[in-house]
């Protein structure tokens, strides 16, 4: 509802968020509390509220772990969630990644394109859980494979990193 | 025998040889997702022949969780003894999305989505041709049932669940008539649900939810709703026990369980008694032969007994066809007449005479419906309990 000239709430469910990278290595229970809330705010924008929920809670849970443990203590994850045309769009900025985790998660997003993604996620569920060399392999593998995501990344200067999961509305479906 | 975490728990069922996820596996502790690990291998130790992991009541399972599950199924393939058998949920978007691929790691181990086939007529139930046959009966059945629902104990402000809601009708009702605090509506049917979403943003109903969901498995807390309805709904599966353990499970100590069911004993008329009384003893066995108990409004007070419920109230809702009703009581032996005779005739393979003798004893009702002095009364079963504080 709009009062005073406030112009509402969205109407595509959109949400961003700015928090410190360190709450997340202070306490890990924020990856499910800050993936649920995000996705509880953007669900009522969905027929199926419910399946929303669970599908934008399930991508952004993944993603934030990872980014959060590749991110500096001392850095910002800059969390956004938007519908455009018949796809989510997840997306986080970190402000603060080390130059050898950005080399390796550059590399580990290069891994995940469409071609490969079968192979690897067999690979990877073949593989022992600490055998795995680079936080959050498997959860993004997971992402391409079982909800079709297209990864991509972006590096800019002062160690800022970008992860974007575009994901079909039509996951959601029942 | 259990490992739990501040949001999960894994329990292992011995009569069915069955670990059971529920709550959230989404932890970051080594020390945790080991636990789990060492739970399932022990259990797996102790078995023979096969083991089932059933997923269904997890609302989530982050890639870590997944992970040690995929661990403890290699190790199930290495070791042979045990065939294994994952049990999802279609409601649940991330089960089957990220449980399926888990049954390439082995040929022994078995994938299966529980509520695809859970009870018989499920295809003809969650069918939306089976939406207006429920609308009609909400039409009919409403203004007699809403003080029913007043005198079992439904207030203003309460927390309501609508468990089985169909197309969401009444539920609807309920929210706008009632002044409760708010109902989520819960159906595996997705038209039914559809139309239920359909119409709240339609009427602009602010207090009420509808979710896709299995009864036998609902993702929602323990003691949470002051009101649980599960309406004309029991009737339809082969092992009830199932839904009434979870609709006990989600009523707050103190709350009402509300249930109704049919009694096909109780549908009369005049003119044209005995064809009435042999087209529902027929329609009755038929309903049978699909899993369907349509007398089971008499069975709903030991039900409620057995889930140790207090206060239990019994009553009939009774409509008949006198003024208004007689052509929205017309509409609803319509509806039954064309899913008795064709929709189950067709399930069960009725012969051409069996449905058209059908087909004789609706009409007989219809027309003593419609006769000028005719009258005829459909009677419904309510029962409600309160659980015990």
């Amino acid at each position: 509802m709009s009062t005073n000239g406030d112009p509402g709430p969205s109407p595509d469910g959109r949400i961003s968020l700015t928090l410190p990278a360190r709450d997340f290595s202070l306490d890990w229970r924020r990856y499910n509390l800050v993936a649920n809330y995000i996705a509880e705010y953007a669900s009522y924008f969905y027929e199926h509220k419910d399946r929303a929920e669970n599908v934008i809670s399930s991508v952004f849970y993944e993603l934030l772990e990872h980014m959060a443990s590749i991110s500096r203590e001392d850095a910002h994850l800059a969390l956004r969630l938007a519908a455009e045309n018949n796809h989510l769009l997840f997306e986080i900025a970190s402000s603060g990644v080390d130059p050898q985790n950005r080399i390796r998660h550059e590399r580990l997003v290069a891994e995940l394109n469409a071609d490969r993604i079968e192979k690897l996620y067999r690979d990877l569920l073949e593989s022992a859980s600490d055998a795995q060399d680079f936080s959050g392999t498997f959860g993004l593998a997971l992402l391409a494979h079982d909800y079709h995501a297209e990864i991509s990344t972006q590096t800019g200067g002062a160690g800022s990193v970008l992860l974007r999961a575009t994901v079909g509305q039509e996951e959601m479906n029942p | 025998m259990t490992v739990s975490g501040e949001r999960y728990v894994v329990s292992f069922d011995p009569l069915d040889q069955e670990v059971t996820f529920e709550g959230y596996v989404r932890t970051a502790s080594q020390q945790d997702l080991q636990s789990i690990m060492d739970y399932l291998v022990d259990v797996h130790g102790k078995q023979n022949g096969s083991m089932c992991l059933n997923f269904r009541k997890l609302r989530y399972m982050s890639s870590a969780g997944l992970k040690v599950v995929a661990d403890f199924l290699r190790y199930a393939r290495q070791s042979r003894r045990l065939s294994i058998k994952i049990v999802c949920s279609k409601v649940v978007p991330w089960e089957a999305k990220s449980l399926a691929p888990l049954s390439g790691i082995w040929d022994q181990i078995d994938f299966q989505v529980y509520d695809e086939h859970f009870y018989e007529s499920q295809g003809i139930i969650e069918d939306a041709g089976f939406i207006p046959l429920l609308r009609n009966q909400t039409r009919l059945l409403w203004p007699r049932e809403k003080p029913v629902l007043v005198e079992h104990g439904l207030r203003e402000g309460m927390r309501v669940a609508d468990i089985c809601c169909g197309c969401g009708d009444v539920a609807l009702l309920i929210a706008r008539e009632m002044r409760i605090s708010g109902i989520i509506g819960v159906d595996h049917s997705l038209p039914a649900i559809d139309h239920a979403n359909r119409l709240q943003r339609e009427f602009e109903v602010t207090n009420a939810e509808f979710r896709l969901g299995d009864a036998t498995a609902l993702m929602m807390e323990d003691d949470v709703f002051d009101f649980v309805l599960c309406r004309l709904s029991i009737q339809i599966f082969s092992r009830p026990e199932l839904i009434l353990r979870e609709l006990h499970r989600i009523l707050r100590p103190g709350g009402r369980l509300y249930l109704t069911g049919e009694d096909y004993d109780l549908i009369v008329g005049y003119p044209n008694e005995a064809e009435i009384r042999t087209v529902y003893d027929r329609a009755g066995r038929y309903g049978q032969q699909i899993g369907m108990d349509l007398y089971n409004g008499r069975k709903l007070y030991a039900a409620l007994t057995g889930l140790k419920m207090r206060s239990i109230k019994v009553d009939t809702i009774d409509a008949d066809n006198l003024g208004q009703n007689r052509s929205i009581f017309a509409d609803v032996i319509a509806s039954w007449r064309h899913f008795s005779a064709e929709t189950i005739g067709k399930e069960i393979s009725l012969s051409e005479e069996e449905r058209s003798s059908l087909l004789v004893g609706y009409d007989a009702h219809l027309a003593t419906i419609r006769h000028p002095y005719g009258y005829t009364k459909w009677s419904v079963v309510a029962a409600s309990g309160e659980k015990a504080r």
